[in-house]
């Protein structure tokens, strides 16, 4: 096993290499002097006033006269000791703005994960032992699922929640450890909204898996045997049915990191993704740059983890 | 079919209008499909001739009407400048057909050429693009298009390029398994004894036989572009104001969901019946094109 994580996180490496190489060209990409995004507005017209000179005794200063692979190892040294750079427009590290808004959307993201899952399972197993109405509004809410926008459905949710029936917060954030109770009120529509999709597709994996299981002859030796129908659904069918909705699991883990940014905007949850907006919007390229690579880091470590949990649940594979 | 020279079987034209012809049969012999294509079909109509089918203007003011609620005058009612809701979402159906389609094309443009030279060289060549795409693909949609619109900007164009090259992967991913096996087949053999380039082999003999599992992902990816381009204009990224787009007018609504709530729902309700109705078609197709699927369900 430990040889089979050991090929996994070393499989993972190139990935993050060259994502890491399209977040810099991405910088070069931008319109504009480099160093005006490195120094911001203000500082670069007090040099300017200085003369040219102090302009380009900065630019070999910061090492921007450098060939570009030589920037990018550097940048790369920056990043790996946690160096994010400075926001172009406020002019924070933005390792302290990522330290300050990471934590809110890991939360929603968490817990609108576990969420996801709990539903996704239940009603698969619902859907696959019931057939019929059950079956039939699950696969119909699979199908809506992949065709609705996921900001729209939060929309949607608001007017009926909060606007009509008045149960619910219209938007705001309280954090779950500070509040626990309080904060149930607030997460209720982003978890529903921005796991519209993804509890849909877990839950038709699960169906369509379990479907394929119940009708295998071990399922019909366990009950022949007299076990119980609880027993037989969740340690003969479930363990094995598990396998291709686990991929599924793990591939819906980049739809919520992106479905997120929709999701705080709409609730203006304080997290990472309204910060993204707000950087597009006045192309604040280092908040940018930094996104991506934490958003691609945290959709690779998912997938490594699926991949490890793959290989615990399905012996044969470590051994491909 | 007709037997070619070395015994190869080379299909002739009127073969291959049959066979176009039994796909349009079997397409449209599912009544889903039938309706999904009816539905495109009308969002087409609606989109070409906006300017004739709305009753107002596409940025057109109205101070008097501001914020009117549905009635004869405004079928859902208008905005705070006094805009006609259903006549922007008549114009939207334009900027959100153009773009889905044209980004379609852009990714499609750019993954199948990398897809074609990655299955046929082989070897490090293959290696190395497959990481590239396997890279490309890590990034979550979202934030890959906010990556992009920062280097480029907002605007109409920028947002088709942003959605192009966030999906081209997965046409480079298509054809390059298609190319892998068709390169060994013997009619791509026989070209290369001739002495064709690989340029000729890739253009005339493999790319014509690899393009159908690209015709479905085509189908099925208009619906993502569309979603993905309401996103952006909704979060006021993508196509700004006064621009019409589903997007942008559903963000609009959102300030007056107590006021005016038709504003968000409508524009909505034109996204999940456009993106189902190609999402039908899409699968319709899948299933029509691959013989093993034919019949499955």
């Amino acid at each position: 096993m430990l040889r089979y994580i050991i090929r996994r996180v070393v499989n993972s490496l190139p990935v993050l290499v060259i994502v890491s190489a399209l977040a810099f060209i991405g910088q070069q990409l931008v319109p504009g002097d480099p160093i005006l995004a490195a120094l911001g507005q203000g500082e670069v017209a007090a040099l300017e006033a200085l003369g040219p000179e102090a302009i380009e005794a900065k630019r070999r200063e910061l090492g921007l006269d450098r060939p570009l692979p030589v920037q990018y190892v550097s940048y790369v040294g920056r990043l790996l000791q946690g160096d994010l750079g400075k926001s172009f427009r406020t002019r924070e590290n933005v390792k302290d703005m990522i330290a300050q808004r990471l934590p809110v959307s890991m939360k929603l993201n968490v817990i609108t994960f576990t969420s996801n899952v709990l539903i996704g399972l239940l009603l698969g197993v619902i859907a696959a032992l019931r057939p019929g109405v059950p079956d039939f509004l699950a696969t119909t809410w699979a199908v809506m699922g992949v065709a609705t926008p996921n900001f729209w459905v939060a929309i949607l949710l608001i007017l009926v929640f909060a606007v009509w029936l008045g149960w619910l917060p219209t938007s705001g954030w309280v954090d779950p450890f500070d509040d626990p109770v309080r904060s149930i009120r607030f997460l209720i529509l982003p978890v529903l909204a921005n796991g519209f999709f993804g509890s849909a597709t877990i839950m038709r994996q699960t169906r369509s898996a379990m479907l394929e299981v119940l009708r295998q002859d071990y399922i019909t030796t366990a009950r022949s045997k007299g076990l119980r129908e609880q027993q037989v659904v969740i340690r003969h069918a479930m363990k094995n049915a598990m396998l291709p909705v686990w991929t599924v699991i793990g591939l819906s883990i980049a739809g919520l990191i992106g479905g997120s940014v929709l999701i705080e905007r709409v609730f203006a949850i304080p997290g990472v993704g309204r910060m993204a907006i707000e950087a597009t919007n006045s192309r604040d390229f280092p908040v940018i740059q930094a996104v991506v690579m934490i958003s691609t880091a945290a959709i690779v470590a998912a997938n490594l983890i699926t991949d490890i949990v793959y290989g615990y649940l399905d012996p044969r594979i470590r051994y491909d | 079919m007709a037997a070619g020279e070395q015994g190869l079987i080379i299909p002739t034209a009127g073969r291959r209008r049959a066979g176009l012809l039994g796909v349009v049969v079997r397409f449209v012999s599912d009544p889903k499909a039938a309706v999904a294509t009816a539905l495109l079909g009308f969002f087409i109509v609606v989109a070409i001739f906006a300017p004739v089918i709305a009753p107002y203007g596409e940025d057109q003011h109205d101070k008097t009407a501001s914020l009117v609620q549905p009635s004869r005058q405004h079928f859902l009612g208008t905005d705070r400048l006094g805009r006609d809701i259903f006549s922007r979402i008549i114009y939207g159906a334009r900027v959100s057909v153009r773009i889905g389609l044209i980004s379609v094309g852009v990714a499609a443009a750019v993954g199948i050429p990398i897809g074609l030279v990655s299955g046929y060289a082989g070897g490090w060549i293959d290696e190395t693009i497959m990481r590239f795409v396997d890279a490309w693909i890590a990034f979550p949609n979202l934030i890959f298009l906010l990556f992009v619109i920062a280097i480029l900007g907002p605007g109409v164009t920028n947002v088709m390029v942003a959605i192009g090259l966030n999906s081209f992967p997965i046409y480079s991913r298509l054809i390059r398994a298609s190319t892998l096996s068709l390169r060994e087949r013997e009619y791509v053999m026989a070209a290369r004894s001739t002495g064709a380039s690989s340029g000729r082999i890739l253009q005339r003999h493999i790319l014509p036989n690899a393009v159908q599992p690209i015709i479905v992902q085509a189908s099925l990816a208009l619906g993502s572009a569309v979603l993905a381009e309401s996103g952006l204009s909704f979060l006021g990224i993508g196509i700004k104001p006064p621009t019409a787009t589903w997007g942008v007018i559903i963000a609009d609504g959102f300030a007056l969901i107590r006021v005016n709530p038709w504003i968000s729902i409508a524009p909505g309700v034109a996204i999940v019946l456009f993106v189902l109705s190609v999402n039908l078609m899409g699968d319709r197709l899948r299933d029509v094109m691959d013989p093993r699927l034919r019949g499955a369900r």
